[in-house]
């Protein structure tokens, strides 16, 4: 058996211990029953507060008192111990700030004074296919007190569990800073679109003069929309066949769905291609969808647009939350929001000459690269960090 | 009368309805409960009047009459003519209440505390007491609901006989004040308890009982501008909350006539015991017992004050024999069949008298739905001018059903005649969340009263939309459409956000260098 990770600190060289979790640290199982009285000051941990690598006492909504936790038959969790989700979806892990109690989803290590807390938290996350592997299967995953405290750990001096654990961490710092960073990017953009699209700021033309005043105008006079097709899915083929065309509907939006659908023989008015914009009309009234090859479900409808309109500025002017807010208004709040031809029509819009209007989408484009590159850059960080798991430890 | 007593009356009540009914359900129990309750009231009732009228200065009661007397049945029967003229009915002495109570509890000597049969007698003869005088119509048939031979109430002959006289024994025992009120604190406590029932009753609670907030603001609505109102209707009266309601929001002595129709026979006879309760003269109330739009009963009337809640999005028969009929032949289209709800607000506006005004719940899909319903909303807008406000309620305020309503407000000669004014108050901050339902809380009643009353508008509140703006959206009366509720985006400071962006990224080259200097003794590439 290894005893040694691939990649090391030069300056450490003995074999790595291994042994299971539960003799090196002790842990505390939650109480059977649930507290009936929430008020209190010691935090009640569930699940889902779980969010980053600390859990930290600001974000927790609910407390409960000593008393209420003895007769629960709850202990207090202590500062600098790991708490991990052992129901569902496993091995959630966090280090704990302050003394705490948890709900019966979670359980809780307390690493004795041979084990750093911060490298027995990296460790774990390594662990996640043997927890899966013990843990009873009925209709949520589960791992009892025995189960999560078989979880093998293999370690070396507190010195290098503390250097892994250091280097670990900065690389998180750097992932959590460009998450700041996409969301300030964001925030940005944001603010650059009510600029631009209120007039506040201006581009001027190239050769420094003003651009003409802005046009009030209606979708009505710039546009036509046409209405998708309703296929049933008995008729829709789940694989890309012969001669078929790539189904655009709800599905399709939804975050990490996977399900595709694909259709044949569509009617030309149906067909769309990357320059064409389509709309969501019924249901999440408002999506804007473009840049895709297909043909387009009844739900959304093709926003035709006329010559004297720049495709990137109108998807931008679509997307921006006053346009937003007018066509939720139109959609209606109650049952299913429904937005209708007429009232698209109605949406009014302040028009630039199309020259300014290609400054303005030119220019949103290179702020949305931008926080893609971002993304791209912390998906990439994220890897690394993945890369540094495997690789670091045995 | 305190509140107080008020309150201490309707939990003895309700106590009884609860704590007796053994295995029978709320649902049965009810019309048992509110029947005896009724019977009590009209025993004291004919008690108090004859003994203020007819024996007061002999210091002799009507209970003491004695049927061994040789002029017993001549006394009777002057007595008799004198009472079922004033008050529409008449018991005998040995009918009243409290006697039969006791026979059932044992506590007369040398009779049988057998007293299912009695009962059924002195109930009927109630009804028949009224036969051929101008009450008759609103007594007969009340007690049928009540009956004393079914199985639900117990095994045997004597079970039943057992539970009923002990509910007569307890309610023997509360005193109903009727002498020293000026107030309805038995009408009151009657209405709560068909709340409570309602509120218990799940599904089919809705169908006679509307909430009591929203009686109270389609009420308050309803004579926001006038306070003297000789005749309130409604078309689906249910057990006439929302009538005896209008008449609170009156002046005491302005008490109008109340007309009223109901399909379902029990909920009429709730409505009619209500108003009899309420202290309401037989001669000031006509409430009728069929289906309003196939068999309207009131047809040659017109009414100063309409409230409705009429069953929402009910299904009905919109046959082509309705196209004649003067309620609704002007439109040119019926409701669709699964949805009446606007057959109701035709057969409303009817009714509505030229100075009249009508405030009706319905679901909000009245305000945007098309085909027939649409067609029929811009008539009345656009032909008849007659709608003067839309106001949305908070969702699930409704026993039994969850759906967003809303109340219309119509009016024949409108003061505003260019704007219809919109409230949206179904923001968060304009109602109270409750366990099952939500509320509306008094100062959320309040404020839309005033805000109708007034016209006022108010930022995410309310609107006065010109009938230019009305038809500019197609006659769709959604309210977001008018009301704008959403949040505008908060302003963003660029400058500042630039300055943390790159605040960032100086932070980040630390990182780096950190995670640079750990690459450089691992001997792997940094990557950042």
């Amino acid at each position: 058996m290894e005893r040694v990770p691939a990649i090391r600190f030069s300056e450490f060289s003995e074999e790595w211990e291994e042994n299971k979790i539960g003799n090196i640290t002790d842990c505390i199982v939650p109480g059977r029953n649930k507290p009936k009285l929430f008020s209190g000051t010691i935090p009640w941990i569930t699940t889902p507060d779980i969010i980053g690598k600390y859990i930290y006492i600001s974000k927790i909504n609910l407390n409960i008192s000593i008393e209420e936790s003895k007769s629960i038959g709850s202990k207090i969790v202590p500062t600098n111990s790991i708490i991990m989700s052992c129901v569902g979806e496993l091995g959630l892990l966090a280090i704990t700030k302050n003394e705490l109690i948890i709900n019966q989803q979670l359980h809780a290590f307390l690493p004795n004074r041979n084990i750093n807390v911060e490298f027995l938290f990296y460790s774990l996350l390594t662990q996640k296919k043997y927890m899966v592997k013990v843990a009873t299967k009925t209709t949520l995953l589960y791992m009892n007190k025995n189960s999560c405290n078989s979880i093998p750990i293999k370690f070396p001096s507190k010195q290098e569990q503390e250097k892994i654990a250091s280097f670990l961490s900065a690389v998180d710092k750097k992932i959590e800073k460009l998450e700041e960073k996409i969301a300030l990017q964001e925030k940005y953009k944001k603010a650059m679109m009510q600029k631009l699209f209120l007039q506040e700021i201006r581009f001027k033309a190239d050769d420094s003069s003003d651009f003409p005043a802005w046009e009030e105008k209606k979708l009505g006079d710039l546009t036509k929309i046409n209405q998708g097709l309703q296929i049933a899915i008995s008729e829709r083929y789940t694989e890309k066949v012969k001669d078929s065309y790539f189904y655009i509907t709800n599905e399709f939006l939804r975050k990490g769905s996977s399900k595709k659908y694909f259709i044949k023989e569509p009617s030309a008015s149906v067909i769309c291609n990357e320059d064409d914009v389509l709309m969501t009309r019924t249901g999440n009234t408002g999506q804007v969808v473009t840049n895709v090859n297909g043909a387009f479900h009844n739900n959304f409808f093709r926003i035709n647009y006329f010559k004297n309109f720049d495709k990137d500025f109108l998807v931008y002017f679509l997307r921006m939350r006053n346009t937003q807010n007018m066509i939720l208004r139109y959609a209606g709040i109650s049952t299913i929001p429904d937005l209708n031809h007429g009232d698209f029509y109605r949406l009014k819009i302040d028009l630039p000459s199309l020259k300014e209007q290609q400054k303005i989408a030119n220019f949103l484009s290179s702020l949305d690269k931008k926080i893609e590159a971002t993304k791209k850059q912390k998906q990439k960080a994220q890897e690394f960090k993945k890369g540094l798991l495997q690789q670091m430890f045995v | 009368m305190s509140e107080e007593q008020k309150k201490i009356l309707q939990q003895k009540l309700w106590d009884i309805a609860n704590t007796l009914r053994g295995k029978m359900t709320a649902d049965d129990f009810r019309d048992y409960i509110l029947g005896f309750i009724f019977y009590k009231y009209l025993s004291e009732k004919i008690e108090i009047f004859i003994n203020n009228k007819y024996l007061d200065e002999e210091g002799y009661e009507f209970r003491d009459m004695d049927i061994s007397d040789e002029d017993y049945e001549e006394n009777l029967q002057y007595l008799k003519d004198g009472t079922v003229e004033e008050l529409g009915y008449f018991l005998e002495p040995n009918e009243l209440f409290s006697n039969i109570a006791k026979k059932g509890n044992n506590q007369v000597e040398g009779e049988s505390n057998f007293i299912l049969d009695d009962l059924s007698t002195i109930l009927k003869n109630i009804e028949i007491s009224t036969m051929g005088t101008d009450s008759q119509d609103d007594y007969e048939g009340l007690f049928e609901e009540l009956d004393l031979s079914s199985s639900k109430l117990g095994r045997s002959e004597n079970a039943k006989n057992e539970l009923i006289s002990k509910v007569l024994a307890h309610l023997d025992e509360i005193d109903f004040r009727l002498q020293d009120t000026h107030g309805d604190l038995l009408g009151d406590a009657y209405e709560y308890l068909i709340s409570k029932f309602a509120s218990g009753a799940g599904k089919s609670a809705g169908e006679f009982y509307t909430p009591q907030m929203v009686s109270s603001l389609l009420a308050k609505l309803v004579t926001t501008k006038r306070k003297e109102i000789s005749t309130v209707y409604d078309p689906t009266c249910g057990s006439g909350s929302l009538l005896l309601r209008v008449a609170k929001e009156l002046p005491k002595d302005k008490h109008p006539k109340f007309y009223g129709q109901e399909l379902t026979r029990t909920t009429y006879n709730l409505a009619r015991m209500n108003m009899i309760l309420h202290g309401v003269h037989y001669n000031d109330f006509d409430i009728k017992n069929e289906d309003t739009l196939e068999r309207p009963q009131h047809m040659d009337d017109q009414f100063e004050a309409i409230v409705a809640n009429p069953p929402f999005s009910a299904h009905w028969n919109p046959s082509p024999i309705h196209e004649n009929n003067d309620r609704f032949s002007q439109y040119g289209k019926l409701a669709p069949k699964t949805k009446a709800d606007f057959a109701f607000v035709q057969h409303m506006i009817y009714h509505l008298a030229e100075n009249g005004t009508m405030t009706v719940v319905l679901p909000h899909g009245v305000l945007f739905r098309g085909a027939a319903e649409g067609h029929i909303r811009k008539y009345l807008i656009e032909q008849k001018n007659y709608l003067d406000a839309v106001i949305g309620l908070p969702a699930n305020i409704f026993f039994g059903t969850s759906i967003p309503t809303c109340i219309l407000i119509f009016k024949k000669c409108r003061e505003n005649p260019n704007d219809i004014l919109f409230i949206d108050a179904s923001g968060e901050d304009n109602y109270e969340k409750g366990k099952n339902q939500n509320n509306l809380r008094n100062q959320d009643i309040e404020k839309i009263a005033q805000t109708y009353k007034n016209r006022n508008t108010e930022d995410k509140y309310s609107y006065k939309a010109t009938l230019d703006e009305v038809k500019e959206n197609d006659y769709n009366l959604n309210i977001p459409r008018y009301v704008d509720t959403f949040e505008e985006e908060e302003p963003i400071n660029i400058d500042e956000v630039a300055d943390e962006l790159k605040a960032i990224d100086k932070e980040m080259v630390d990182v780096d260098k950190e995670i640079e200097a750990f690459c450089t003794e691992l001997n792997i590439k940094a990557p950042f």
